[in-house]
């Protein structure tokens, strides 16, 4: 699985997973899973497919 | 480019230090139609980086704002929605717009307008992150996520207690934002 460009073995189920892996807060994230924004109502419930790419944005504060 | 952009319309989600001056860069290079949201009041605390004078305070941002774009071109079609952004009137508010500038200031407002906009929606997105401090501007970048969803700031740099948010970086960003959003509706998105 490949996060923000980076090759990762771990095997993740759910997008939940890999959020508590890296300690993300949910509400700051938007997640682009092969190629799809997720809606993060189905953070908990979506299957995260074998050899996935996703993009993890993290906001910071400020506007 | 100018005669492509003019008949879009731009929302801009928040016009504190990123919003207000991107509306300003987007009326500057032609475009004539624009929806600004914001639910706020201008404080004296606003002005080191904000559009709005030392007359605006008070008043909300949204009637600041469109005073200040008037007097800049007279013949601009402004949406005003003088509101607090949730995830029930994202969608009709900004619904009609060709591109959508996120300019909001907590983590948690940012992500939710992205998420919904861009899971419920096919209008790109330019959001920021990462604008506080005196770091070099050099820092502040355009990262493209996909062709709908692109992020301007360092993306680290965070508004707390020891990092302010001062006009040089702020503007930075708007800025990144107000050409990205040029590039978008001038379908010129990868150059």
């Amino acid at each position: 699985m490949v996060i923000n460009g980076k090759y990762y073995e771990e095997e993740f189920k759910t997008l939940k997973e890999i959020i508590n892996f890296f300690n993300l807060n949910q509400d700051h994230i938007v997640i682009e899973l092969n190629k799809e924004i997720i809606n993060r109502q189905y953070f908990d419930s979506i299957i995260v497919p074998e050899n996935s790419k996703l993009e993890i944005v993290t906001f910071v504060g400020g506007g | 480019m100018i005669s492509d952009i003019k008949n879009k319309k731009v929302g801009i989600a928040g016009l504190g230090g990123l919003g207000s001056n991107i509306a300003i860069s987007l009326v500057r290079i032609g475009i004539k139609n624009l929806v600004i949201c914001d639910f706020d009041k201008v404080e004296l605390s606003n002005l080191n980086r904000q559009a709005y004078f030392s007359k605006h305070i008070g008043e909300y941002k949204t009637i600041a704002l469109k005073e200040i774009l008037n007097d800049i071109y007279n013949d601009l079609n402004l949406e005003i929605h003088t509101t607090k952004l949730n995830k029930n009137n994202y969608i009709h508010i900004f619904k009609d717009c060709d591109v959508i500038a996120e300019a909001l200031d907590l983590p948690k407002e940012k992500s939710q307008l992205c998420n919904s906009i861009l899971s419920l929606t096919k209008i790109p997105i330019v959001a920021a992150s990462g604008i506080a401090g005196c770091d070099s501007g050099n820092k502040i970048k355009t990262k493209k996520i996909n062709n709908n969803f692109f992020i301007c700031g360092d993306f680290k740099s965070s508004c707390n207690s020891f990092e302010e948010l001062l006009a040089p970086r702020v503007l930075i960003c708007a800025n990144h934002q107000a050409l990205m959003i040029a590039k978008i509706l001038s379908n010129n998105i990868n150059s």
